[in-house]
């Protein structure tokens, strides 16, 4: 009975575990550079939150949104803007960099953009080849941005996000099986 | 006169009310006029009065907290639903950058090719 007990505790701590290891960890170092923002944005919405906001989206144009939210487990944002530059360095995007290192997510795009210093890299997490996330991080001179969007997403999805919420619907997003075995780079001098 | 007609006339025949049949019917009218409706007689209880009035307070004061929770939820929605929304303009700006950088570096290759 005590074994069969310590068995479920155990399958409950790992479950609850391996959840919990699925939000990315922003480092303590963004609290402070939030301190110094000029603009500060973070959302931390769970699958919760998530459910309660849905029902609250039935003005016109959020459908694609509650399409792509019912779907998620969590949406977590921090976007923080400067004043000047070179508030932030390479060693604040580092440790989130490290954790999307792990086989399950895939960098799909790597833009570098030298002369306006923009760097953005777009990762996805594949579970049993299905998208199980969609992390953007978003490196400016004056400008810090991570989205972690956690749950099932396709890459499609994308096409959704860019061509809603204001933003015109221009080109489309890499194919999955296109994007998968290399990056798309994009490099400009 | 047969056997039928005779039973028949007998119990139609003409029969006269007691003596106190009028005195009875004024006094029952009398009694029905004193006799107070039925929500009268439950006001007029002191017990259901008060558990009436109890009832009635509880009605009104449930259904102003009701009114507010609601109101504050709707409010609490509506923050959840602007910052979902916030949270995909932000992730569908950045995705748009990039794949900007992607088809315009694209495009500059098929240029050249």
């Amino acid at each position: 009975m005590k074994r069969i007990f310590w068995s479920v505790v155990f399958l409950a701590a790992s479950v609850i575990g391996s959840a919990a290891q699925d939000v990315i960890k922003v480092p303590e170092s963004w609290d402070k550079l939030a301190a110094k923002a000029d603009e500060v944005v973070k959302v931390t919405m769970d699958k919760k939150m998530l459910q309660f906001a849905s029902k609250f989206m039935d003005n016109e144009g959020d459908e694609e949104g509650k399409r792509i939210i019912t779907k998620l487990n969590g949406i977590y944002v921090r976007s923080l803007e400067f004043k000047n530059e070179g508030e932030f360095t390479e060693a604040d995007v580092a440790p989130i960099r490290a954790q999307l290192q792990g086989p399950e997510w895939s960098r799909i795009v790597q833009v570098e953009h030298r002369s306006d210093q923009e760097h953005v890299e777009i990762f996805i997490k594949y579970v049993n080849n299905t998208a199980q996330g969609l992390v953007v991080l978003s490196e400016e001179p004056k400008e810090l941005v991570l989205v972690h969007l956690d749950g099932p997403i396709n890459p499609e999805d994308l096409d959704d996000l860019s061509g809603n919420f204001g933003i015109p619907k221009t080109v489309h997003a890499p194919k999955k099986a296109a994007t998968q075995s290399k990056p798309a780079t994009a490099v400009k001098k | 006169m047969d056997p039928l007609e005779r039973e028949l006339k007998n119990a139609l025949r003409r029969e006269e009310p007691s003596g106190d049949f009028t005195a009875r019917v004024l006094a029952r009218v009398e009694q029905q006029k004193r006799r107070p409706s039925w929500w009268s007689r439950w006001f007029t209880a002191p017990g259901l009065r008060w558990a009436t009035a109890v009832v009635l307070c509880v009605l009104v004061v449930g259904g102003v907290v009701y009114q507010r929770e609601q109101a504050r939820r709707r409010a609490e929605g509506e923050v959840a639903r602007e910052q979902v929304m916030l949270a995909l303009r932000i992730a569908g700006t950045k995705v748009k950058l990039a794949q900007d950088r992607v088809q315009q570096m694209s495009d500059r290759s098929t240029r050249r090719n």
